[in-house]
């Protein structure tokens, strides 16, 4: 017997996302925002419906084809950053494409620019243990887009940041995404940062509605 | 510039979280390895030891016994020249020479002690030479056909010295008597200690006297006979197949046998020890395995929003395995290694250890007395490293598994979830 009784998380979710679109997600702590980007993230799987990233249905590629195409797809930014902290920035951003496979030459170019590009241009050789919370955030930004993702999934990017940082990091990452053509999935609770994207949900009981 | 490009990132992960960057002193991987290195150095002491014991008592014994001894089964040999010159024509054997041995009483002040007796051929150089490196007091010139040589431990028994005389009754002497029904008188055989001598094989050492081939002649009658042939091989022949064929070559009743095969019992004994040892002692590698797996398994709850991170970048679950699973291995190769510098460098300064253990124990540092050897024997078998590291490579690799198979089956979700 099963001891624990399955909480249904989201119902009759219908979302879908273009690249250089931006959508921000919005709801009450716990009302499955993070497990919805886990869904889109393909780190999870629904029990009934289905993801698709470019036409292709996760559920019919195996583990491995799946974490080769996650590495190729999608970014991550998560709110306490999660950088490896026995590597140093530049390190930090290279795993991503070491991982990914594609590390090399132009890779290690790109992810100096992307730092330089972050304001961390005179951090590349630094420990994430000696950098503040706002610098983490925007190496963590430069891992995500070392692997030149279509999605960026943002979980709460500045949560851990004060107004100001929070700000700057917002500003970086919406600049980022245009730029890079990048689409842009942000869970917030900042109405302001919410209502800056090109669509804003907010997921209640479940249900995602898009809000006007 | 990127280091290690060609690298899969498990590996250089793995080397990451092992030998982190800046100032952190990876305290985790120094016990690992160090646990590791320290079953390794004392398994490469003890074993090298043990086989340097067990290696120079081979020596001693193929020594004093020979490489392989021929006789007769069925009685003694008439005309050990004329063998020994047949078996000398072969490529194979450095020399044979007579031998004949027996039970003596030996009688000093009134005192029975009832040794071995072995009369060796005094005209070889060979032999002469080979007593003379065994000899502790007196001289080899002095061996003549009314003189023996004592072994140390028979000496010590009796408080004999060079000089001394002894009387020696044989069991031919107790035959005659038999024989003469009394009427006749048997007097002993006077005989004058000319050395002591040690070979180091305690068998020989404890009980047996040596003499010349002609006084054994004339004490069991053996005319110009002897009661065999101790033959010594050239470089490199191996004994056991040497005596196969000198028995096939020679037929019966001739039959040869390899020092190895008179002293089997022994030999397994020794290598028993050794085997036992080596188990023994493995456990200490076990013990570190053990301590490996329980720091890794804290090691993987610890990065355990980190195994996420890594599924979210695109790892699998068979390459994070293989991340803890390659920090095992690392820790078993640098620990094997590092056991090796540590085992060698003692073995290399194993006199100078002795030496400071007996002086802070204040015992004595001589081995001489035990085992007739100066130095801590060392003998290192290529065979016993490959074992070694080999097992000890495995068993950290096994102790990787564990945390390996644990952090492989870590839903991403959960571990990025997780406080």
């Amino acid at each position: 017997m099963s001891g624990e009784k399955p909480i249904e998380v989201l119902q009759g979710v219908d979302f879908a996302i273009r690249s250089g679109e931006s959508s921000s997600i919005q709801g009450e702590s716990g009302c499955g925002k993070s497990t919805f980007l886990h869904l889109l993230a393909g780190l999870d799987s629904p029990s009934s419906g289905s993801v698709l990233w470019e036409g292709i249905d996760l559920k019919s590629l195996d583990n491995a084809a799946l974490a080769k195409k996650r590495g190729s797809l999608v970014g991550m930014v998560f709110q306490s950053y999660y950088l490896v902290p026995e590597l140093r920035a530049l390190e930090n951003v290279l795993l991503a494409a070491r991982i990914s496979g594609i590390l090399n030459q132009d890779t290690e170019k790109k992810a100096r620019e992307l730092l330089d590009r972050v304001g961390l241009t005179d951090r590349l050789s630094s420990l994430p243990s000696t950098l503040s919370g706002g610098e983490r955030q925007r190496v963590a930004i430069a891992r995500a887009l070392i692997s030149s993702p279509k999605a960026l999934l943002a979980d709460e990017p500045t949560g851990n940041l004060d107004e100001e940082t929070g700000d700057s990091i917002m500003e970086l990452l919406l600049d980022l995404c245009d730029e890079e053509e990048v689409a842009l999935v942000l869970v917030t609770h900042n109405p302001s940062y919410a209502n800056r994207q090109d669509r804003a949900w907010r997921l209640t009981q479940g249900r995602l509605e898009e809000q006007s | 510039m990127i280091k290690a490009p060609g690298m899969p990132w498990y590996i250089y992960i793995a080397l990451r979280h092992l030998f982190p960057q800046g100032k952190r002193f990876p305290v985790f991987t120094f016990m690992s390895i160090a646990g590791v290195a320290l079953g390794v150095a004392v398994l490469i002491v003890v074993n090298s030891v043990f086989s340097g014991f067990g290696h120079e008592l081979r020596n001693k014994i193929a020594d004093a016994y020979g490489d392989l001894r021929v006789v007769n089964n069925q009685s003694y040999l008439y005309d050990p020249d004329s063998l020994a010159e047949s078996l000398e024509a072969s490529e194979k054997i450095e020399r044979a020479v007579p031998y004949a041995h027996g039970v003596v009483m030996l009688l000093y002040r009134n005192k029975p002690l009832y040794p071995l007796i072995e009369g060796v051929d005094v005209r070889s150089d060979a032999e002469l030479a080979k007593y003379e490196t065994y000899l502790i007091s007196g001289s080899m010139d002095d061996l003549d056909d009314d003189s023996i040589l004592l072994s140390v431990g028979f000496a010590s028994q009796l408080n004999l010295a060079p000089g001394d005389e002894v009387d020696v009754y044989t069991p031919l002497m107790g035959l005659r008597l038999k024989d003469s029904g009394g009427d006749e008188v048997v007097l002993p055989r006077l005989l004058r200690v000319a050395g002591i001598y040690q070979t180091g094989w305690q068998r020989a050492d404890e009980n047996t006297v040596i003499c010349t081939l002609r006084l054994m002649q004339d004490l069991y009658d053996l005319g110009e006979g002897a009661h065999g042939l101790r033959v010594e091989l050239k470089d490199g022949i191996d004994a056991d197949r040497a005596a196969v064929e000198i028995t096939e070559s020679l037929g019966r009743p001739f039959y040869a046998r390899s020092w190895m095969e008179s002293q089997a019992e022994f030999l397994s004994v020794l290598q028993f020890e050794k085997r036992m040892m080596f188990f023994l002692l493995f456990i200490i590698v076990i013990v570190a395995a053990f301590s490996i797996m329980s720091s890794l398994l804290i090691f993987v709850i610890r990065k355990t929003r980190e195994i996420g991170l890594f599924a979210a970048m695109g790892a699998t679950s068979r390459q994070v395995a293989g991340c803890f699973c390659f920090q095992g291995l690392i820790v078993g190769v640098t620990g094997t290694f590092t056991g090796f510098c540590l085992g060698f460098t003692l073995l290399e300064f194993r006199t100078q250890i002795t030496k400071a253990i007996s002086w802070s124990m204040g015992v004595s540092d001589s081995m001489k007395e035990i085992y007739a050897f100066s130095y801590l024997p060392v003998h290192v078998d290529p065979f016993d490293l490959i074992i070694i590291s080999v097992l000890s490579i495995l068993v950290a690799l096994l102790a990787g598994l564990v945390p390996a198979y644990r952090a492989s089956k870590l839903e991403p979700v959960e571990a990025l979830r997780s406080e």
